[in-house]
């Protein structure tokens, strides 16, 4: 088998359920080794996409591959080279945590059990309990040791950290970071940019069903409108022509102002006019987008 | 990146791990059902002796209500062995029960998992749906012929001790008619579980059109309106040979198996086009 120049490929890919819109026309291209961050707010395609990618639903039209694999023909030998984290994880509540993985490394043609027994261990995880007598976020620990076990060469994991502790979201981190030096690849989704922008390479951003953007992360963090609020003693003076403003909000004493590229000329023109108090906020999704949108229109 | 191919898993073992997983969480269930067949069957055979002792009593009583009433409680020749198992397990305690079985077994199979939302891990693993499906097929085929053939056990260790007479060949074929009655109920339970992936719409199919081919077979003698769609009841074909007294009906058999094989390859078909639904 040639050894493909891409992870994943998808060409045209949509999914429509009756007339309702799940993902349209979706282009995109994943290079080995990246991790690729697929951001959106919830309920913009992400989960649609990434179950198309696993078989789980059919593509209305468009193509897809995995390492040269079909998503439709080849679904099951693709499976095999995929680890995956569902969105919203089920597991089999009756069942103890190793006799679910073991379950899993069976179903997988045989997985060793030092594989996961050491995932567990990492992730401290005690897999002697039964699921259902697990927290959320031990669920999810299991969902990820199931995910990364046989030593995928794609991961696709759909909003991996929800519910993990943020000790266990670094050691998730981490074991991300290995697995991409060891040769996998990443498909990551997110609706928190945090939460990509700390382990992605690039990023595509889908909105309403469709592709807004694809880029690297420094990129979209660099357009990506901040968010800077100004407390002045009496009404705020008139922000909007300050360069890379891009929207202003008042109220009150206070103005909101969403803004890309530096910030001198803006805090100039605030000192000018006696400002009193700055707060900054990290772009959100919501507002690197905004930052998106806008720098193009303008 | 990493050269390591992973290979597909081999066929066997999947179906056989699947297969055992399956049977393991339905393993409660099964027991309780066949727990509770078998006591059924001590309770009746318990009794027999005083059925037999007044028979010419009973069958007197019996022998006055009209034919199709007779027949519609399958109460022709009552204190026999044979019409007495007919009458109390035969129609209607032991095919229903395995129908429960079964279809319960059928609903939870694939659209039981969709609605757990375990479908997206079993289905995210290196499995064709084909597979999923054969494995399930005998999970359930297994728990039925499980509970079928402790209900024969019971009868067939139990008659001798009660003087019930009845001869092995017969009662293992009403055994039989009546398994093939359940597993066909169960394929079309399978069918609407794997085109829908609603459990809850599968099952109220499955066990609502086993109801009415039961009643259908069952008041059929007693309306003349419905006799002539006796026949369309597939009670009527696993049970209107009364297997305890001719034995195995061949030809009906062979309907039962082979409607039952066509429908499990519509609903594996059916399987493989559905979108498996997020929770």
């Amino acid at each position: 088998m040639d050894e493909p120049n891409k992870a994943l490929r998808l060409q045209g890919l949509t999914k429509f359920y009756g007339s309702q819109r799940g993902i349209e026309d979706l282009t995109l291209d994943v290079r080995p080794g990246e991790v690729f961050g697929f951001l959106g707010p919830n309920g913009a395609g992400k989960t649609t996409t990434i179950r198309m990618i696993l078989g789980l639903i059919h593509p209305t039209r468009g193509r897809g591959e995995v390492l040269g694999l079909d998503i439709v023909k080849d679904s099951v030998r693709l499976r095999a080279q995929v680890g995956y984290l569902p969105g919203d994880l089920a597991l089999y509540d009756r069942m103890q945590g190793k006799d679910l993985l073991e379950f899993v490394g069976r179903m997988r043609g045989g997985v060793p059990a030092t594989a996961y027994e050491q995932l567990a261990e990492r992730m401290q995880l005690d897999l002697d309990r039964r699921i259902k007598d697990l927290s959320r976020g031990n669920r999810q620990k299991v969902g990820v040791v199931a995910a990364f076990m046989h030593s995928p060469r794609l991961l696709v994991l759909d909003e991996p950290t929800s519910g993990l502790d943020p000790v266990v979201q670094q050691e998730f981190q981490r074991l991300v970071r290995e697995t991409v030096d060891a040769g996998a690849t990443v498909f990551l989704s997110s609706h928190v940019l945090a939460e990509v922008e700390e382990m992605a390479d690039r990023v595509g951003i889908v909105v309403s069903g469709r592709l807004a953007v694809v880029d690297t992360v420094d990129t979209l963090r660099e357009r990506a409108a901040r968010k800077i609020e100004l407390d002045f003693p009496a009404a705020p003076p008139d922000l909007t022509g300050a360069p890379g403003v891009q929207r202003v909000d008042v109220r009150g004493a206070t103005a909101t102002c969403w803004l890309t590229g530096p910030a001198g000329s803006l805090l100039k023109l605030a000192v000018d006019h006696g400002v009193v108090d700055i707060h900054t906020h990290e772009p959100d999704l919501e507002d690197a987008f905004l930052g998106y949108v806008t720098g193009e229109d303008s | 990146m990493s050269a390591v191919v992973l290979p597909v898993p081999h066929a066997a073992p999947q179906v056989l791990v699947l297969t055992l997983r399956t049977l393991r969480d339905r393993w409660r269930s099964t027991f309780g059902w066949g727990l509770g067949l078998v006591l059924i069957g001590i309770m009746q055979l318990a009794v027999y002796p005083s059925v037999a002792s007044s028979s010419e009593g009973m069958q007197a009583f019996v022998d006055q209500w009209p034919d199709a009433l007779k027949e519609a409680f399958g109460l022709d020749a009552y204190t026999t062995g044979a019409g007495f198992l007919n009458a109390e397990m035969f129609s209607m305690m032991i095919p229903l029960v395995l129908i429960a079985i079964a279809t319960t077994a059928a609903a939870a199979a694939t659209a039981g998992e969709e609605e757990r939302g375990t479908a997206d891990l079993l289905l995210s693993l290196p499995v064709s749906r084909n597979r999923v499906m054969a494995a399930k097929v005998l999970a359930g085929g297994i728990a039925v012929v499980l509970v079928a053939g402790a209900t024969w056990l019971t009868i067939a260790v139990g008659a001798p001790f009660v003087d019930l007479e009845i001869a092995a060949g017969d009662l293992a074929a009403g055994i039989l008619m009546t398994t093939l009655l359940a597993l066909f109920f169960g394929a079309v339970t399978l069918l609407i579980g794997a085109a829908t992936g609603k459990r809850t719409v599968a099952l109220g199919v499955g066990v609502g059109l086993a109801l009415a081919a039961f009643l259908l077979n069952a008041l059929a003698p007693l309306a003349d309106w419905l006799e002539p769609w006796q026949d369309a009841s597939p009670f009527r074909w696993a049970l209107g040979n009364e297997p305890l007294l001719n034995g195995v009906d061949v030809a009906m058999a062979g309907l039962l198996l082979g409607l039952s094989i066509v429908l499990l390859v519509i609903a594996a078909i059916a399987y493989r086009r559905h979108d498996i639904g997020g929770r």
